[in-house]
């Protein structure tokens, strides 16, 4: 098992850029967790979150030169790496294992 | 301001590129707002936004994390140019000024306490430098020194014979001299007044190299015996009596009946050896044809090079081959000894002067950290802002410059009150002191005083605002701001910090406390001492009348007896005499005396108590009974060579009072030359003369109608319930009646009489006492403080301890526990100090000592139970916080 443990935060940004599919920038994400969440969700949090698994080498990300032409708006788009959904499966695996037997225990109670 | 907070920080810490997109993209969340809630919630959101985004960034910050590159104002800022640094001091000091005026009782308080400690510092130091330290205005005055016969632990006057012995044999010293005074009448166009007149002999100008402003000083002629007199005057006497007029210089003055030549006028400040003098005549000194009577003050120059040991040797010779001269020494024990000059003028007030430099400078070091405290404490309250301003890109330097530079301001304002104060209170000093103090003239703001201004103000800067400046820029406070805000309670360093502070308040109040304490048990225990007389009902005047008025000693008896006779019937007088010396510390003069039946050995001392000149009405008015014997025999005794004494005399060379009576000695100087036995007739209560301090050593009284003087005290006591001070103007009236040229002066009740010998002590003790009370209140303060923001900063903790059922009694006890364990320990280290402070204090206590349980205990006591008054306010607020509430605020 990998030593850098993915936050919970962090693992729901990797999450919500793998539903959105390809590649996606923070207000789609944020949209995206709120709806999942229920709660409002910081844009500034996720946008530092971006960053920050792109240092980690989980994301890589890309200015869009494309959009800034045709809106004005100046965005920057994050797409998986190898590495992230390396990790994404590696914690999943984790997780179910853990998950496994206990999941019947806690319904019953 | 959120939002330029937001700016600058998210450019800060995310760098230009990014901040764009995070703006952009934060924008479109906006637009979207708008379009489903309405403008207002949408603005409300971005608020709420930024505000997130603050903290987000300010953890960032924290971690140290940098996601982009180096910030392109970094570049800019790598080299400050001149204009740069001055403009950011500026922006400093303007800062530093805004954030002080948002807590004005901060800033107030500091500056207030600052000023207090370094004014009354300075203040202090400048009384010491100018009575101490500072060097008398002689030339070369280290060389200078007063010698002394000394006897039985005094030191005695000089005699006309050692005076010429010493001229004569000395090899040792470059030159010496002698002064003596005594009172005299001068007579101007208006009136007769008693004034102090100096005799000296002409060498002393050279020797202490006091020059003239006009004229000349005396020659060695005018100090022969027989030839004409001659005289100087003081500044102020020229100026007053003369008219400041250089053309005085050549006129004359009547002194005594006689006209004086003035031939000169002495500069404004003569030094502390001419300090309250008005005339000073040559003294002219006829060869000595006994070893006595001992009345000069006398003063030598050490000659180049000659080390005390040497110069001390030379004088215990010379007096071994006068005494074998004049065929033995009235007291075996006693040898001739010297004294540097500083500290014979200084006389017995070095302890307490260094006690009140002690007090001063505990009381300073109290201040520093009271204002350590404060400004800790404060920085624990700004600890938000501070962190805003470090992500904002405040270096650790820029931000120990904001702090420091508050300080600084502080510091300004405080030392500039200060030295206003300081200023004050040299002033109040002086004049409270001019009595007590010598060389008052002396005091003031003098350059070293000013230096020794700025170096506590410096040092005080350095104590108090450099430590939380340092400790406020620590990167300690990163974990400070990972929090956001969140944490509630300091860092333990802090917290100790804080304590050691409020200790070490209490360790330096102890002392101040404890030496306010025994001064003050000192003088209470003085002013209750029993003088021997009618405090109340005493009034006592000096007079003089010109010598030339009085043909003989019989005509001179006659007036006093006249006098007396014509002041008796004044309504409202009861008794009136005269006599010379004034109870209880100012004999006209001490002798030393043997006895018929108790002769001295070989080796051993003669006693020396004071002699007092006293008629038998003297003693009626002061309400002195006889206990043994006789009074003096108005007819007989002026004939006769009697006595009285005191019962201190009786008891202690007899035993009882009885036994005294009718034994004979005879006055010191005089055992070798057939002078007559003096006989004690009576015995009266004790009188005392040597001070109310001191034990009374016994007095000898001898009839002052057989040994009539032109200058008499006169002492009057009023009848019952008259206040003696009514009487004033009619007994200056009959007295002018009886001589027109009469000079009165030294008017004072008995109360008066008293205050000579309470003064210092209360002086003393009112000083040392608001020190104390300033260092007290304080201290009190100080740990109040501490304690009431150890309860703010753990509200959750003591909440979360009463929600699991912790009851108030014990919380109370808790908070208590802390506070005074903090008091206990600084008192604990307050007694070391006390023990070292007090050390110097054990010559001016009287009948108390410098570890007296009493007073240290109570002292001890009264510090604790209102520290805890201090410490159970807080206490109480810790037991009233609810739970609910403050769990519900995390």
């Amino acid at each position: 098992m990998p030593r850098d443990n993915l936050g919970e935060f962090e693992h729901m940004v990797l999450l919500a850029i793998l539903r959105l599919e390809e590649e996606s920038y923070s207000v789609p994400v944020v949209r995206e967790l709120e709806k999942r969440t229920g709660r409002e969700v910081a844009q500034s949090a996720v946008f530092i979150a971006l960053k920050r698994l792109e240092k980690k080498g989980l994301l890589r990300s890309r200015f869009d030169d494309h959009a800034v032409k045709e809106t004005g708006r100046v965005r920057r788009y994050f797409k998986l790496t190898p590495a992230g959904e390396r990790k994404l499966r590696d914690t999943r695996a984790v997780l179910t294992s853990l998950w496994e037997g206990v999941a019947t225990q806690l319904d019953r109670a | 301001m959120t939002k330029r907070v937001f700016e600058q920080l998210a450019l800060r810490v995310l760098g230009k590129a990014d901040f764009d997109v995070l703006q952009s993209e934060m924008e479109e969340l906006y637009r979207e707002r708008i379009d489903q809630e309405g403008k207002e919630a949408a603005d409300r959101w971005l608020q709420r936004e930024r505000q997130r985004a603050i903290k987000e960034l300010i953890s960032v910050w924290g971690e140290g994390l940098d996601h982009v590159g180096p910030s392109p104002l970094k570049k800019k800022l790598t080299k400050p140019t001149r204009i740069d640094t001055m403009h950011s001091m500026i922006r400093g000091v303007l800062g530093g000024f805004r954030s002080l005026s948002r807590t004005p009782m901060f800033a107030l308080t500091m500056i207030g306490t600052m000023a207090l400690g370094i004014g009354g510092m300075t203040a202090v130091f400048g009384v010491v430098h100018g009575v101490m330290l500072q060097a008398l205005p002689y030339h070369e005055p280290s060389e200078l020194v007063r010698l002394s016969n000394r006897a039985q632990g005094r030191d005695l006057w000089f005699s006309a014979a050692d005076y010429f012995a010493l001229e004569e044999q000395r090899t040792l010293f470059e030159g010496v001299a002698a002064m003596e005074w005594h009172r005299a009448t001068f007579t101007s166009d208006e009136n007769t007044e008693a004034m102090l007149v100096h005799s000296v002999t002409p060498g002393f100008f050279p020797l202490l190299g006091i020059d003239p402003v006009h004229g000349r000083t005396f020659t060695e002629e005018e100090g022969l015996p027989g030839t004409q007199p001659s005289a100087l005057v003081s500044w102020g006497f020229w100026n007053r009596e003369l008219g400041g007029d250089p053309a005085a210089v050549g006129g004359s003055i009547r002194l005594d009946g006689v006209t004086v030549p003035v031939v000169g006028v002495l500069p404004r400040n003569s030094g502390p050896l001419l300090e309250d003098l008005e005339i000073l005549l040559p003294l002219k000194l006829e060869p000595p044809t006994r070893r006595g009577p001992f009345f000069l003050v006398a003063f030598g120059r050490l000659a180049e090079g000659v080390g005390a040991a040497a110069a001390t040797a030379e004088l215990e010779a010379i007096h071994e081959r006068m005494v074998t001269l004049w065929r033995g020494s009235p007291d075996q024990g006693a040898t001739w000894a010297m004294t540097g000059l500083k500290d014979y003028v200084l006389g017995d007030l070095r302890p307490p002067l260094l006690v009140l430099l002690g007090a001063a400078l505990f009381v300073l070091i109290m201040v520093c950290s009271n204002g350590a405290s404060l400004t800790l404490a404060r920085l624990w309250d700004r600890r938000q802002e501070l962190a805003v301003r470090a992500a904002l890109g405040a270096s650790r330097r820029n931000l120990a410059g904001h702090l420091l530079a508050e300080s600084v301001i502080i510091a300004i304002l405080g030392a500039g009150a200060g030295l206003v104060f300081a200023g004050f209170g040299i002033r109040l000093a002086v004049t409270a002191g001019s009595t007590i103090l010598p060389r008052t003239g002396e005091v003031g703001l003098s350059s070293p005083v000013l230096l020794f201004f700025a170096l506590t103000s410096v040092g005080s800067l350095a104590l108090f605002g450099l430590l939380p400046a340092l400790q406020g820029s620590r990167s300690e406070i990163g974990p400070d701001l990972r929090g956001g805000g969140a944490r509630t309670t300091p860092g333990a360093w802090r917290r100790r910090t804080q304590n050691l502070l409020a200790a070490t308040q209490f360790a330096v109040t102890v002392p101040v406390l404890i030496g306010a304490g025994l001064l003050l048990v000192s003088f209470v225990k003085l002013a209750r001492v029993d003088s021997g007389f009618d405090v109340d009902r005493v009034l006592a005047l000096d007079v003089a009348i010109p010598v030339d008025q009085v043909a003989s000693r019989e005509e001179l008896t006659a007036f006093w007896k006249d006098l007396l006779g014509d002041l008796k019937v004044i309504p409202g007088v009861m008794e009136a005499g005269v006599g010379r010396g004034r109870p209880p510390s100012r004999p006209p003069v001490r002798n030393n005396f043997v006895l018929e039946d108790q002769p001295v050995g070989e080796g051993q001392s003669q006693p020396i108590v004071p002699w007092v000149f006293a008629s038998r009405e003297y003693m009626d008015a002061l309400g002195s009974r006889l206990l043994a014997g006789r009074m003096f025999d108005p007819v007989l005794d002026e004939s006769q060579s009697v006595a009285l004494v005191d019962e201190a005399w009786a008891l202690r060379f007899y035993g009882s009072t009885s036994r005294a009576v009718g034994r004979r000695f005879r006055s010191g100087g005089c055992t070798n030359y057939g002078c007559p036995w003096t006989t004690v007739i009576g015995v009266m209560e004790e009188l005392k003369y040597s001070g109310l301090k001191a034990s009374n050593p016994g007095v000898v009284f001898l009839n002052a109608h057989a040994h009539p003087s032109s200058s008499s005290t006169l002492l009057i006591r009023a009848q019952p319930d008259q206040d003696p001070s009514t009487l004033v103007p009619t007994v200056r009236e009959t007295v002018r009646r009886a001589n027109i040229q009469a000079a009165i002066s030294r008017v004072a009740s008995g109360k008066e009489l008293l205050e000579g010998n309470l003064r210092d002590p209360k002086y003393l003790a009112v000083l040392v006492g608001s020190f104390g009370a300033i260092s007290f209140l304080l201290a009190i303060l100080g740990i109040y403080g501490v304690m009431e923001r150890f309860v703010r900063h753990h509200r959750r903790e003591i909440g979360i301890r009463q929600a699991l059922g912790g009851d108030s009694g014990r919380i109370v006890g808790l908070v208590l526990r802390r506070g005074m364990t903090v008091v206990i320990l600084g008192c604990g280290v307050g007694l070391g100090g006390a023990a070292a402070l007090t050390r110097f204090m054990g010559a001016i206590l009287f009948e108390v000592g410098p570890t007296d349980p009493m007073v240290v205990g109570s002292s001890l006591a009264a510090v604790v139970a209102v520290a805890t008054l201090a410490c159970w306010g807080p206490a109480r607020s810790a037991a009233k916080v609810a739970p609910r509430e403050v769990l519900a605020e995390g």
